[in-house]
């Protein structure tokens, strides 16, 4: 039976894992390098990097290389900066299984194809930062402008055609608070894709992370922040959400 | 042969991430290198055909480097292949994937597409058939797959197998044929499982 994933997640910027308020203030945390080894070592189900200040340079291929020389035995999946299928193809290569992409659904949509072309539709994975507004309206936010917008028609055809194989509904707003995920955004998406979720932002404690697993168009979650804090934090959460299909936890025994 | 000295050849054929197989090779304790070149190939005692990607341009760039027929003559002399994910379905003899594509046919079978639902990503159980004693230690071991297509093809050649939930369709998660071995699943990313089975399998001498 397929089980859920409790994906560790790291944001890096300006060369540096960072912890994330709403994607608008930062803390420098340390190398991404020695985050993304500590997830491996403590047995997460999935590393998701996620490089938030690319702009035009295309993805962060030394970083990618950096982490898969690392050897780690965990699927690592890569987003930022990946705009085209020669961008897709190189991260790739270069050690990511599979690619997050934003901002490229915006721009040009018409790349997601071309890209599946090369990596394979089940290595791309779409994601939405959504914001709901003071009414209860469920928003796209685009980072690079800085402001939300109804969810095009184009990112609709892209999750209706399964272009992607999953979708990752980011907390905009609650990412990096840890109080908790705001489920409005997960009941405003549901009705729009067949897709398997997975869900980012705000989430810190396992009753947090249960009520998202516990939907069954949730296939995973992304943790941040919350997991640097303290050792083997992928156990201490598993430990608390036994019920859910989840793989049994399986730390690294010897380095 | 003392299988830690046992050397690993990585079939480089462009399509993929080659250096956390090559790592994960050599923290097992193999020798392993990576290599697209007949003469070095022809050195390993173990070829890893690993892939990511699509099978229409994955066999294009195994013709195009002539490993096509390669491949053919190293499995009829009985020397251990092993694809892994990608690497696996190109041991078939086709794909519908974007098309019909002729495969290695070193196993027969077909690739196709899973169905509902389309994917099978994320870390699955297995369950391996009677008859492997192989892969037996791996029965009900957790595995990470990543793909969208999937064998079909004669029980002989079918090892383990996996169920996306209850009750559902069994999606094969490994085939062999002598010494010709795939794994569906990424040996190499599902940690120490994945890492246990995968030395016992370069570890296997077929001679």
């Amino acid at each position: 039976m397929l089980r859920k994933r409790l994906i560790g997640t790291v944001v890096v910027r300006q060369g540096w894992a960072v912890q994330s308020f709403g994607f608008r203030r930062w803390l420098p945390l340390g190398r991404p390098e020695c985050l993304v080894e500590n997830l491996d070592r403590w047995g997460a189900d999935g590393i998701a990097v996620l490089v938030i200040d690319r702009g035009d340079q295309g993805p962060d291929l030394a970083l990618i290389k950096r982490l898969s020389a690392l050897g780690l035995s965990t699927p690592l999946t890569y987003g930022g900066g990946v705009y085209n299928e020669a961008d897709a193809g190189a991260a790739v290569q270069a050690g990511a299984e599979r690619l997050i992409l934003d901002t490229v659904l915006q721009i040009d949509p018409s790349a997601v194809q071309a890209m599946a072309r090369i990596v394979g539709v089940q290595a791309l994975v779409a994601a939405l930062p959504l914001v709901s507004d003071a009414h209860g309206i469920v928003r796209h936010w685009l980072y690079r402008r800085r402001e939300a917008v109804p969810i095009s028609d184009e990112v609709l055809r892209i999750l209706a055609q399964e272009t992607v194989s999953e979708l990752l509904v980011i907390d905009t707003n609650g990412e990096g608070y840890g109080r908790g995920f705001e489920e409005t955004l997960i009941d405003a998406i549901e009705p729009l894709t067949k897709l398997p979720l997975l869900a980012f932002g705000g989430l810190a404690t396992s009753d947090q992370v249960h009520l998202l697993l516990n939907r069954p168009s949730c296939a995973g979650v992304l943790v941040g922040n919350s997991l640097n804090y303290r050792e083997h934090a992928i156990g201490h959460l598993k430990a608390n959400l036994t019920d859910l299909p989840l793989r049994p936890h399986s730390p690294r025994t010897t380095i | 042969m003392n299988k830690a000295r046992r050397t690993v050849g990585i079939v480089d054929y462009g399509v993929g991430n080659h250096a956390s197989v090559l790592r994960s090779v050599r923290q097992l304790g193999f020798r392993a290198r990576v290599s697209h070149s007949i003469d070095q190939l022809d050195q390993v005692d173990v070829m890893l055909l690993p892939g990511v990607g699509a099978f229409p341009m994955a066999m294009e760039r195994l013709h195009s480097l002539d490993l096509v027929r390669y491949l053919h003559r190293a499995s009829q002399l009985g020397r251990p292949i092993i694809g892994i994910c990608l690497g696996m379905q190109l041991l078939a003899e086709s794909s519908t994937e974007m098309g019909l594509t002729a495969g290695l046919g070193l196993i027969p079978g077909v690739v196709e597409a899973i169905g509902q639902p389309r994917w099978h990503i994320g870390w699955n159980g297995l369950e391996i058939l009677p008859g492997h004693p192989l892969f037996q230690e791996s029965d009900r071991e957790v595995m990470y797959f990543n793909h969208s297509y999937a064998y079909q093809g004669p029980k002989d050649f079918v090892v383990a197998s996996c169920r996306v939930s209850e009750g559902s369709s069994a999606i094969v998660a490994a085939i062999a044929r002598g010494s010709v071995m795939g794994l569906q699943f990424h040996p190499e990313k599902s940690q120490a499982p994945g890492l246990d089975l995968l030395a016992r399998l370069i570890g296997e001498d077929f001679s």
